[in-house]
């Protein structure tokens, strides 16, 4: 990593997606995942023109909306936060952080991609699969999908820089946003 | 006019078109398997590529269309291919109407095989990846059952084939720069085990299979059907186009092993979970692993022999899977426990029902006279021409589908402990069922007339004849 400027998008990465594990709250859970996107879009930079990495930024921004806008008021889905809870969260991630910072040398020969790409990226899938495997509910299922994604987008931009690919992956996330707000209904008894 | 507008184009605006009027079930339903019906009659009928006199004018179906720079083709080759996803279209759409589903049944699984098809089609086939993913977003709603909170098996389905896509995209741009690589070799090597998992998570292959059993239990059993059926043979199709293309893949020893070792695995796990399995919903998922298997077997053998049958074996399970889910859906809309202590005396209250389930159950054995039988014998032979053990696997795997149907056979005939009273079938039932087994029947009675038109779809993949 050459500069400031190549390191922030992975930190914003890493704080938003560790916000977005540890925070049951659904307003601070919106706005980890449009910093993710905004993170996602910074990278991507590097290696796209702006005006087809900014699809990135408005795709996951256009997720987001779709989930925030799927859940009422007084809806079961607003949780309060257990400080036990995300303490214990907080250590496994440092762990994991720890574990995947550990493998990018190995991964970086394997991926001609620069290091900001590769760091960010694995950091993103990493925090993804770990908030899949430690849920239950159905809509934090999704926001782990989404980041676990929005990781593999960041890796696979440095690799391909097809429109139409770009195009799949917009549909793609904006698909599972769409799941989500399903899941979000049939809990709610809404689905006919 | 395009071959791939023809068969893309026009069924994704159908579709569009059904989502609009789902509310009209039968009218969705005629409308749904009508356009599928005719799209498969098309596909066997038209030829690519050539021109047809239409009264003054003259039409040509090219096989190419062209979008942001990427090509979808549909060569003539390929045709039955195309027809026979569409007429599994058009059964499973009008078998929606006695399996209670949902109402975005029809219009989904339209969409869904639309989008199959696209994916077979897009040039760079890797892109297909991307494709089939959207079509399993798009499967997530047809599983929804009224007042049910959504429930593992469908978000494990869910994840599992998310998850798969990054690794299938990977697999697919180590193969394109392995080539240039310092390591080839080693290059290729990580290619390899990127495409094995990917491909272990799409088609539930051990230790990735757990969605099964719980998307069988969780989902509607007719929609989960329709997914176990529709995924593997398109995946499995998606998977020859790589054996195609890429040589060495089929010059691999080591990879054809592991093939024959997931395969065996995934039989007696299968087959014995199934043994002992006393939930018909969970059976279905333990059958679906079996065939899974032997599909792996079948590329394993790395022969004609072995290509002919991992084309044939899918025909039959796509019918067994769609009569096994059928009567169980049926079942449960009754409000029957799908329990096997539940089933005392259902013969006896619905017959054709529990007809349908046991030649679809001992088509998955491979009883003699049924189509599993004929599909799945070339593989065992291939398989005993090494050596014999793999086939004491592969045995006691299918012994423990048998055991599960003779255990089910033994619970219908009996009338004692029977509480549930279950209303007669109707006639379209009947009709279905009557159908459905016929279709079997035949099949397994007259292999090489029904089955063997279907070898043709193996035109489309030049290297593996």
């Amino acid at each position: 990593m050459n500069s400031l400027i190549d390191i922030l998008p992975v930190l914003l990465a890493g704080l938003s997606s560790l916000i977005l594990f540890i925070k049951k709250k659904w307003r601070w859970n919106i706005l980890a995942m449009a910093a993710i996107y905004v993170s996602v879009f910074w990278m991507v930079l590097q290696v796209w023109p702006t005006g087809l990495a900014v699809i990135k930024l408005i795709a996951g921004w256009m997720a987001g909306a779709i989930l925030g806008s799927a859940v009422k008021e007084d809806s079961e889905l607003l949780v309060e936060d257990n400080k036990v809870e995300q303490r214990f969260k907080f250590v496994i991630v440092m762990i994991i952080w720890i574990f995947s910072f550990s493998i990018m040398q190995s991964l970086k020969i394997k991926l001609p991609i620069p290091d900001s790409l590769l760091w960010g990226g694995v950091l993103l899938i990493i925090m993804g699969i770990l908030q899949i495997g430690m849920s239950t509910r159905p809509v934090r299922i999704i926001f782990g999908l989404l980041t676990a994604f929005s990781g593999f987008e960041v890796l696979y931009a440095g690799v391909e820089q097809s429109v139409l690919v770009a195009g799949f992956l917009v549909i793609i996330t904006l698909g599972i946003a769409l799941v989500g707000v399903l899941f979000i209904q049939q809990e709610e008894g809404e689905i006919v | 006019m395009s071959a791939p507008l023809i068969w893309i184009g026009i069924p994704l605006i159908f579709s569009l078109m059904l989502f609009i009027i789902r509310g009209n079930r039968l009218l969705t339903l005629i409308i749904g398997g009508g356009i599928s019906a005719f799209l498969a009659l098309l596909a066997l009928t038209f030829k690519i590529e050539s021109v047809f006199p239409l009264g003054p004018i003259s039409l040509e179906i090219s096989s190419t269309f062209t979008i942001l720079g990427r090509n979808f083709v549909i060569t003539d080759s390929e045709r039955l291919i195309v027809a026979l996803l569409y007429s599994m279209c058009a059964f499973w759409i009008f078998g929606s109407r006695i399996s209670g589903t949902n109402s975005f049944f029809v219009p989904n699984v339209l969409v869904i095989i639309t989008l199959f098809v696209a994916a077979l089609s897009v040039q760079p086939f890797l892109y297909a990846a991307l494709i089939i993913e959207i079509a399993v977003l798009i499967s997530i709603p047809i599983f929804f059952q009224r007042g049910q909170p959504v429930k593992q098996g469908i978000i494990r389905y869910l994840v599992f084939q998310t998850l798969a896509v990054p690794f299938i995209l990977f697999a697919g741009w180590g193969f394109e720069v392995a080539p240039t690589s310092v390591d080839s070799q080693a290059a290729y090597y990580q290619a390899g085990v990127l495409l094995a998992i990917g491909l272990g998570l799409w088609l539930a292959i051990f230790p990735f299979h757990t969605w099964v059993p719980l998307l069988a239990r969780d989902g509607h059993p007719y929609s989960a059907g329709f997914i176990f059926s529709m995924i593997p043979t398109t995946i499995f199709i998606f998977f020859l186009d790589f054996f195609n293309t890429f040589s060495w893949l089929r010059e691999e020893t080591l990879l054809l092993t592991i093939c024959q070792i997931l395969g065996i695995v995934m039989i007696v796990l299968g087959g014995l979970f199934a043994a002992f399995q006393r939930e018909l919903t969970r059976l279905v998922g333990y059958a679906v692993m079996v065939e899974i298997g032997f599909s792996l077997l079948a590329i394993s053998l790395n022969q004609v022999i072995g290509w002919q049958s991992y084309i044939l074996i899918m025909i039959p399970r796509i019918i067994g899977i769609a009569i096994c889910t059928l009567a169980i859906s049926i079942w449960k809309n009754k409000e029957l426990n799908i329990d096997f202590d539940s089933f005392h005396g259902v013969y006896y209250q619905s017959t054709f029902a529990v007809l349908g389930f046991l030649v679809g159950w001992f088509t998955f054995s491979g009883l003699p006279l049924l189509p599993g039988f004929p599909t799945k014998l070339p593989i065992l032979i291939g398989l005993s021409q090494l050596t014999i053990t793999p086939l004491i696997f592969v045995s006691i795997g299918l012994f423990g589908l048998f055991v599960a149907g003779f255990r089910f056979l033994a619970i219908i005939f009996s009338t004692r402990h029977n509480e549930n009273e279950i209303e007669s079938e109707s006639l379209l039932q009947k009709i279905y069922f009557s159908i459905g087994i016929v279709l079997l029947i035949i099949m397994g009675i007259f292999p090489s007339v029904v089955l063997n038109p279907f070898l043709e779809i193996l035109s489309a993949f030049a290297n593996l004849k």
